[in-house]
């Protein structure tokens, strides 16, 4: 027997029942990672209330594949030109795309609205929330087999590069970052298999959501830089040159990293760490502004986000306090060597008067192998025995001195050697591993100190207690280093001024003159588009509609669909047949109802009802409702504009309508808002007529506009007789 | 990309390190765990879990040493810990192996004959999994890994002499087999049996 023979047969065994192209473990293995940062997944390390904290309502990833050098730093934050409401500071250049109205899709109560979607020439980042989540168990085995990746309409396929995510309460939000689109591109989707945490078949999977970008410089919604103008740095030079001698490892090479520690917008150096200023813009009657932070220690790697409550304070010269809140940190992975880090804030513009001081009291760091002790256990090590150490470790970050271990035997299965630590102040864990004995190692435990009694006990625990003389490496050290570090800054010579934090509705009431004008003109389009039609005679109407937000209805319609009726009208110009149908990804083309008789069957609601005979309204009821507002005397708005759709001229009619009190009471609809009235578009082809293109969008009070509904490709045509298939559908009924 | 490099990034907590040695490892893995385990779906389990356990403990792999027999002890350590879970074995050492298929020991087929049908090649499968774990997990070592017989006895933690002897008993089991197999190319005699006759007769017609 040869060795390549036996070789060849295992090989041809193996790939018969596992061919290569079918094994694809990185998508399950990257979703969970996306579920367990590698930054904070060390569970059983972690002090549980620390993991709680950690693992809020926030918790930062950092996978990124778009790598720049800490040199190429500052270019990238200089060339940050606008801000994005939950993307970040990006780019804002004549490629850059955003989305222009959420997206909303509900599937068995399960709610995915797009928030926001970017695409520049770096990078394509889409928010989305999740609402209504079934509260699922995290395990591997619930994970996603694959991670949300966008689909172009030729089937090209962007997989994640980046993102972080986080919810609680039903409610999931993630952040994902795609390689960039090609330009031009406009439409895709994006494909979520599974559900965040979703066992499979346990919520609606391979949701498949369409996204259409438009030019941000089209659209006011990305938010132009402001300046803000730095004040000089709190700590004198000589403070901080004591401070890093003391503090800062001197052995540590800082090739890149070029002292700030007198520059203006710094905080200066402290404990080998140091904030300055970065990009500022207004969102909302809010100042967003970016901290920039450095640290000196290239062993150091932040330990869960930085600038949360507690740690971060913000005031006005004359000590009033600010609240401050954490926003998002970008998208873009900055500095390989984890040096580098940013997180954006706010603070209400009306509560600032003169200058701000921004007060960093601390961030937690891990640092990695920082050593080890040795100590042998002899033979036959008993559950109890205690062995003295008395090892001690020194470290940039504070000193760690190993006084005793003992074995512990946890459910007869494991030995564990239980070490306890006395450790400098600031230190909170340390965590323990043996990288000689890696595959029995089963677990570790430590305590999380953080009331400074400055002991820690920590253990590390294998299936078998390995005999001889053991080497425990530290594997982590937990610790927090100290500021505070200060900025302060003013607003640009009131370049910006504080304004309102609600901005009002725009609403200024048409006159009845004006209004009665616009209202004959559309009754004009009414009359044109019944032009050519022959009462008695069949009517064809179809259009494309999308609902951003689910209707008011307990099974509502597929959310992105087109609709065919046809229509027989009658000699008073009442429709007394009807058939419709609907056609989308979800249903294919399917029958959805049928008037006959007075009797109006539908096949999606498995119901019958009585209808009367009506008009056909050409228009969506805009002239009768102009009409009826007129008659009430009710205030409303209506503009006349000219518009293009495919490059053809339409004629556009903005109608703004506030709802009553009891209008607003009636509303079964919930925003991020209250809803003060609606906002509508209609467009009018002027030679034919027709109401080709309708948009419906909800009013905030805070003036933003919510698109709920948009229907296009409206046509209305007279048929001699409608296709066979509706003929036979209505002969059927009958 | 190159391992060592991969493992840096994954100490600097970049996934793109792990998809790297995800996609050069994981098709060997899975049928090296698959080949100890005969299911699939556990395989694939396992070596997930074991792409997970070494990123989550990837500090402590000095980037010096090669990376693929580390993550493969860790495999079969895991595909050996998952069958006594299994409680397919009472006891891994105590198992007799079963007889072998009489086709295996009359067939005068050729490898490429013998697995050219589905059929024959999960019996021979089948065969190999009626080899003690242990063999059987050697022989996946030895000859599927191509391991050194010094690298599998410190993977059973276990004196070089006792491996070898296992790893003897093993292949005289794999050379009944492989002679069925390969009955023109097998020319000594695996002992104790007939089959050196025929070996023999067959090689001088």
């Amino acid at each position: 027997m040869k060795t390549n023979e036996a070789h060849a047969l295992f090989q041809i065994l193996a790939d018969e029942a596992i061919p290569s192209s079918e094994v694809n473990l990185w998508p399950s293995t990257q979703k969970y990672f996306f579920a367990h940062p590698l930054s904070v997944y060390r569970k059983p390390l972690l002090h549980p209330t620390r993991t709680l904290v950690i693992s809020g309502f926030l918790i930062i990833i950092l996978a990124g594949v778009l790598i720049a050098g800490p040199h190429n730093v500052v270019a990238a934050i200089r060339s940050l030109v606008g801000y994005l409401p939950g993307v970040g500071f990006v780019q804002n250049t004549a490629q850059t795309r955003i989305l222009s109205t959420p997206v909303v899709v509900e599937r068995d109560g399960i709610r995915v609205t797009i928030e926001e979607a970017l695409a520049d020439s770096q990078q394509t980042v889409i928010v989305y929330r999740i609402d209504n989540l079934p509260q699922a168990e995290k395990s591997i085995e619930a994970t996603p087999p694959t991670m949300p990746y966008l689909q172009l309409a030729d089937g090209t396929i962007f997989k994640v590069t980046y993102g972080d995510s986080g919810g609680k309460d039903g409610v999931w939000r993630e952040r994902l970052g795609f390689p960039p689109l090609p330009v031009g591109i406009d439409d895709f989707r994006l494909i979520i298999s599974q559900l965040h945490d979703q066992p499979q078949g346990a919520a609606p999977e391979n949701w498949q959501i369409p996204i259409h970008l438009v030019l941000s410089l089209d659209n006011p919604h990305i938010q132009p830089l402001i300046q803000l103008s730095p004040i000089s740095p709190t700590l004198t030079s000589t403070e901080i040159q004591q401070d890093q001698s003391a503090i800062v490892p001197q052995s540590t090479p800082i090739p890149t990293q070029p002292s700030v520690a007198n520059e203006i917008g710094s905080s200066g150096t402290k404990n080998g760490v140091n904030i300055s200023l970065g990009e500022a813009s207004q969102v909302d009657g809010q100042l967003v502004f970016g901290l920039n932070l450095h640290w000196q220690d290239t062993n150091w790697r932040l330990f869960g986000p930085w600038g949360r409550p507690g740690t971060i304070f913000a005031e006005t010269s004359d000590s009033t306090e600010l609240l401050i809140t954490k926003l998002d940190s970008p998208m873009v992975q900055l500095d390989p060597n984890r040096q580098f880090d940013i997180q954006n804030f706010e603070i209400s513009l009306a509560e600032i008067q003169g200058p701000v001081t921004i007060t960093l009291q601390s961030i937690d760091f891990r640092a990695k192998n920082v050593g080890s002790i040795s100590f042998n256990p002899g033979l036959n090590p008993q559950a109890g025995q205690t062995w003295p150490i008395n090892q001690t470790i020194e470290t940039n970050s504070g000193k760690l001195h190993f006084t005793k271990t003992q074995l512990i035997t946890k459910n007869q299965e494991l030995s564990c050697l239980q070490f306890n630590v006395e450790v400098d102040p600031g230190i909170s864990s340390v965590a323990l591993s043996d990288y000689n004995n890696f595959d029995h190692i089963r677990r570790g435990n430590a305590d999380w100190v953080t009331d400074g009694s400055g002991i820690i006990k920590t253990s590390i625990c294998y299936d078998v207690l390995p005999e001889g003389q053991l080497t425990i490496q530290i594997d982590s050290m937990f610790f927090s280093v100290q500021g505070p570090w200060q900025i302060s800054f003013n607003l640009e010579n009131g370049s910006v001024q504080p304004i309102s934090p609600q901005v009002a509705v725009q609403f200024t009431p048409t006159s009845s003159e004006l209004a009665q004008a616009i209202l004959t003109e559309i009754e004009g389009y009414n009359q044109k588009t019944k032009t050519g039609i022959s009462i008695p005679g069949w009517i064809y109407l179809g259009f494309n509609q999308t609902d951003y937000l689910p209707p008011n209805a307990p099974n509502p319609l597929p959310a992105s669909r087109s609709e065919e009726y046809w229509f027989y009208i009658d000699i008073n110009e009442n429709i007394i047949k009807q058939i419709q149908y609907l056609t989308s990804p979800e249903t294919g083309r399917i029958l959805v109802g049928t008037l006959i008789n007075g009797e109006l069957s539908s096949n999606w609601e498995n119901q019958i009802v009585t209808v009367e005979p009506h008009p056909l309204s050409y228009d969506l009821y805009l002239a009768s409702t102009l009409n009826s507002m007129l008659e009430d005397g009710r205030s409303f708005e209506i503009q006349r504009a000219y518009d293009k759709i495919d490059n053809n001229n339409v004629i556009r009619f903005d109608l703004l309508i506030p709802y009553s009190p009891q209008e607003q009471s009636l509303l079964n609809i919930s925003l991020s808002g209250t809803i003060w009235g609606i906002f509508e578009k209609f467009y009018f082809d002027p030679q034919s007529g027709i109401l080709i293109k309708y948009e419906h969008a909800y009013v905030l009070e805070s003036g933003e506009r919510v698109v709920s509904a948009f229907t296009s490709e409206r046509t209305i045509q007279a048929v001699s007789l409608p296709p066979q298939q509706v003929l036979d559908t209505l002969n059927l009924k009958k | 990309m190159e391992e060592y490099r991969a493992i840096e990034q994954i100490k600097r907590g970049h996934l793109d390190g792990l998809e790297f040695l995800i996609s050069k490892f994981q098709v060997k893995a899975v049928q090296t765990a698959y080949l100890i385990l005969n299911d699939r779906g556990l395989a694939e389990d396992i070596v997930q879990s074991a792409f997970i356990k070494i990123t989550e403990s990837i500090n402590s792999f000095d980037t010096h040493r090669p990376f693929e027999p580390w993550f493969m002890r860790i495999v079969i350590n895991s595909s050996l810990s998952a069958y006594q879970g299994l409680k397919r074995l009472i006891s891994i050492d105590e198992e007799e192996p079963g007889p072998l298929p009489s086709w295996l020991i009359d067939s005068s087929q050729t490898l490429e004959e013998l697995v050219e049908t589905a059929e024959t090649r999960r019996e021979v499968l089948d065969a190999l999994n009626r080899l003690t774990i242990k063999q059987r997990s050697a022989l996946i070592m030895r000859y599927y890994l191509e391991m050194s017989d010094q690298e599998i006895s410190q993977f059973f933690q276990q004196p070089l002499t006792t491996t070898k002897w296992s790893l003897h008993s093993a292949k005289e089991r794999l050379r009944r087999l492989l002679y069925s197999i390969f009955p023109n190319k097998i020319i000594k005699n695996p002992s104790p049996s007939n089959y050196h006759e025929r070996s023999y007769h067959r090689e001088n017609e």
